[in-house]
């Protein structure tokens, strides 16, 4: 019999043998090195560690990766496959125990993501997506899953970092839970941003720079739109570049105010240009201060634009220069000009000749066609003189109608009047469009000499001031001053006091000169004649006094005065059944103008239609001419009220045929200048002939002035002159005596 | 350098940071710093690291410290713990008193 073969298969025996023999060689390796020996080769010189130094390898780099892991600030979890926490550090465990979070044992073993899942309140949110991202990493092979989220305590605003990542890339065994508090990074994080809102908020430019490195550190928004660059440009420029110096010099002034040196540029105030790309210029305001910062220095630099300011203030110095309205120099810019032309005058031993020109019916213009139409007509007379100069610093505009003009270098004697006379003669000529007329403008000019008149600018102003009124006093278009004329002026300051009293004083009174008839020296009518019965001195002739009266405005009140008088007298006269005749009253050409006028008329007049056929108004020619639309209308409105209105001093005016007859006129009065010339000269007499024949071919009254010879009232008889007036048959009469005199009881 | 002041040139194998290899360097450099200042060199294989090395130059157990010089080249194993054995080991009887 054979006996029957057994398998040689490993039993449970064997490998018990085995792995007793293995402990046995382990224990006898340790017992023959006494414990000295860590590890042994094999034949292929592999080396075997012992068991003791591996247990010792093990619990030493346990105990080390614990004591990194209890290091950490960071709370730190492992997980398991599940979720479970198996392992935490020292700070989970603190801040567990802190916030009471994980129940006993510290949290280990609890599930974590059940723990999420149930979580509720305010960061329930925060807790699906921890939980969401924990089980992306556990179970789908995420890398890495991280969050930052808000945990506030009652007493602190917290924020913390969460990241997730697997124990093993490769098995999903479990994962680690990191959870950082971030709060002290987040409120950095929120002061920097709101120190960078505060910054952005502001309209100055901010520059911090770095001393140590000389870069910019921080640049707010309105340093960036200052420089018109991205933030990332203008951090990329260096300092010194963006000033365009060298580099030492900006660090020089850097270091100065480090230093505390009052005098470094930028501790004080600048202010500078700054120029753009697109070649605009900017004014800035530069200020800097050194901040320690650390070990090392900042200098923040706050820039301001302050190209409005700079602009305001040029406005008001312009304003204070310049006439806003012509563009042309001011009073104190043109004297400060004149003053300069005087020193070159002086020093170059040649004369110079101040102008003050005034516009004549500028007041007109304006009344008449308003303000704007105004201002266009100086704006245009603005633009003819510098065009005319070819030099707009030569002019300046010095008030509402009066400009002002510099001749720096007179060349030779008559050369001044001969300038003016040119140019006053293309000016007057000149059409100026206003409201699509045509308007032709007069000027008066005042001349004042250096050195005869004044030495400087005020002085040499004074006096062609004084010269300019004499001329508009007078017919002369432009007058040289006089010395003389400073004691008419200041003698007008004192008269025109004395008439405002004498008016309050009813000292005015009206004297009458007859008009007598062609037919055997019968009384046809009157004219009254204002006079001035000052106590101190008796009667003042209206030549010293009429002109200041218009020069003053007083002219409006005497006037209405006269015209009240005139009413009054002659309607006594009538209640005292005396022969009453018409009586004439002048008219001056400020009263003429003046729009409340007609109604003046009426007021005086009242509804006494008789009244109104006494009373004729005498208006001087030139005046009537000068604005002939406006005087018809005015003369139709007069005669609409039973009045009659004369032509004064005919012949002196320029009336053409074709005007005089359209003119809603009764009468005319010859001016005396012709009829004593009447006798001297066969022309004389033609002229008065004409006159005459012209007033009867138009149907109009005519007058004689000024008679004073049998001869002259002779030759007037034989021309058919229907009135004469003149000291042959009597001078003006004060009222009483006219009364007595000429005026019959019926 | 002179005959009775001879330069020391020792190369130690270790097993990594286990144990015994840890305590063989630091009583290693204890008794060079005491004895042999200024005048010896430690060389430190890590048979882990460079077990060729080792399988070459015959060592089987670390640590293990040869003496490279002077000469006679010695090997002594062990954590090195008894230092009047290792003085003498070393060839330097003359310090032990």
């Amino acid at each position: 019999m054979k006996p029957a073969r057994v398998d040689r298969q490993p039993g449970d025996e064997d490998m018990a043998a085995l792995i007793a023999g293995l402990h046995a060689i382990g224990q006898k390796l340790e017992d023959l090195t006494a414990g000295e020996i860590d590890a042994v080769a094999d034949q292929l010189g592999r080396p075997f560690v012992l068991r003791r130094s591996q247990e010792h390898g093990r619990q030493q780099e346990a105990s080390r990766q614990a004591a990194i892991l209890n290091a950490l600030p960071a709370h730190i979890a492992v997980l398991d496959s599940q979720g479970v926490i198996v392992s935490v550090n020292d700070a989970w465990r603190r801040f567990a125990d802190a916030n009471a979070l994980h129940g006993p044992r510290d949290g280990l073993g609890s599930d974590y993501l059940r723990v999420c899942d149930r979580a509720w309140g305010a960061h329930s949110d925060e807790a699906a997506q921890v939980a969401t991202g924990i089980r992306a990493v556990l179970q789908e092979g995420l890398a890495r899953f991280s969050i930052e989220y808000p945990c506030h305590s009652p007493t602190e605003q917290r924020w913390f970092l969460m990241t997730v990542t697997p124990l093993d890339e490769a098995r999903a065994i479990g994962a680690v839970v990191m959870h950082l508090n971030i709060s002290e990074r987040k409120r950095s994080e929120e002061e920097l941003r709101r120190f960078a809102a505060a910054m952005d908020a502001t309209s100055d430019a901010i520059f911090l720079t770095d001393r140590a490195s000389m870069r910019f550190v921080h640049v707010n928004d309105a340093a960036c739109r200052l420089r018109e660059l991205t933030r990332e440009q203008l951090l990329a420029l260096r300092p010194w570049q963006m000033l365009d110096i060298p580099r030492e010099v900006l660090e020089h002034s850097y270091d100065r105010l480090i230093a505390g040196d009052a005098d470094a540029p930028g501790a004080e105030v600048l202010e500078t240009h700054h120029r753009r790309d697109d070649g605009s210029h900017r004014w800035v305001e530069l200020r800097r201060e050194a901040h320690r910062s650390g070990a090392d220095w900042t200098i923040v630099t706050l820039v301001r634009d302050i190209s409005a300011r700079k602009q305001a203030e040029q406005r008001v110095s312009y304003l204070a220069y310049y006439d806003v309205l012509t563009g042309l120099a001011n009073r104190n810019l043109f004297l400060d000009r004149v003053n300069q032309h005087l020193c070159a005058a002086a020093s170059g031993g040649h004369r110079l000749a101040l102008f003050l020109v005034d516009l004549e019916r500028f007041k007109n213009i304006n009344d008449s066609l308003g303000q704007s139409a105004g201002d266009a007509l100086l704006r245009q007379v603005g633009h003819w003189l510098s065009s005319k100069a070819g030099d707009a610093s030569l002019f300046a505009r010095i008030g509402a109608d009066h400009f002002a003009a510099v001749l720096p270098e007179v060349t030779a004697h008559g050369s001044v009047a001969r300038l003016l006379e040119k140019t006053m003669a293309a000016f007057l000529e000149h059409p100026f469009r206003l409201n699509d007329a045509v308007f032709r403008i007069a000027l008066k000019v005042g001349v004042a000499l250096f050195p005869e008149d004044g030495s400087d600018a005020e002085t040499l102003f004074k006096n062609a001031e004084t010269a300019l009124k004499k001329a508009k006093a007078s017919g002369d278009r432009y007058l040289f001053y006089r010395q003389a004329m400073t004691a008419t002026v200041a003698g007008q300051l004192t008269l025109e006091n004395q008439l405002r009293l004498a008016l309050e004083r009813e000292e005015f009174v009206l004297h009458y000169q007859p008009k007598v008839t062609l037919d055997g020296d019968r009384l046809g009518s009157a004219e009254a004649l204002i006079r001035w019965n000052d106590p101190r001195t008796g009667l003042v002739p209206p030549s010293r006094f009429i002109p200041v009266l218009e020069e003053t405005g007083l002219i409006f009140e005497v006037g209405r005065w006269a015209l009240q008088q005139a009413v009054a007298d002659y309607r006594r006269w009538r209640l005292a059944g005396l022969s009453a005749v018409r009586i004439a009253v002048n008219v001056s050409p400020l009263q003429l103008r003046h729009r409340g006028f007609i109604a003046e008329i009426e007021q005086v007049i009242g509804h006494d239609a008789q009244a109104a056929e006494g009373l004729e108004l005498e208006i001087t020619e030139s005046l009537i001419m000068e604005d002939v639309r406006h005087s018809i209308a005015s003369l139709q409105a007069i005669r609409a009220m039973g009045l009659t209105v004369a032509i004064d001093d005919f012949g002196t005016g320029f009336s053409s045929l074709s005007y005089l007859s359209r003119l809603p006129v009764d009468a005319l009065k010859i001016d005396q200048s012709f009829v004593s010339e009447m006798n001297s000269s066969p022309q004389g007499l033609a002229l008065v002939s004409t006159i005459i024949g012209l007033a009867q071919a138009l149907q109009l009254k005519v007058v004689a002035e000024g008679v004073e010879t049998q001869e002259q009232a002779r030759q007037l008889r034989q021309l058919r002159c229907d009135e004469m007036q003149g000291y042959l048959f009597s001078r003006p009469l004060a009222c009483e005596l006219f009364e007595a005199r000429y005026l019959r009881h019926c | 350098m002179s005959a009775s002041h001879p330069f020391y040139k020792f190369r130690l194998y270790v097993a990594g940071d286990a144990l015994n290899s840890a305590q063989a360097l630091s009583n290693l450099a204890t008794l060079c710093r005491t004895h042999l200042p200024q005048r010896h060199e430690i060389e430190v294989i890590d048979v882990f690291r460079r077990p060729q090395q080792a399988l070459s130059d015959g060592i089987v157990m670390t640590p293990t410290l040869v003496k490279l010089a002077p000469m006679p080249q010695r090997t002594i194993v062990g954590t090195l713990s008894h230092t009047q054995t290792l003085l003498q080991a070393l060839g330097l009887p003359e310090i032990a008193a």
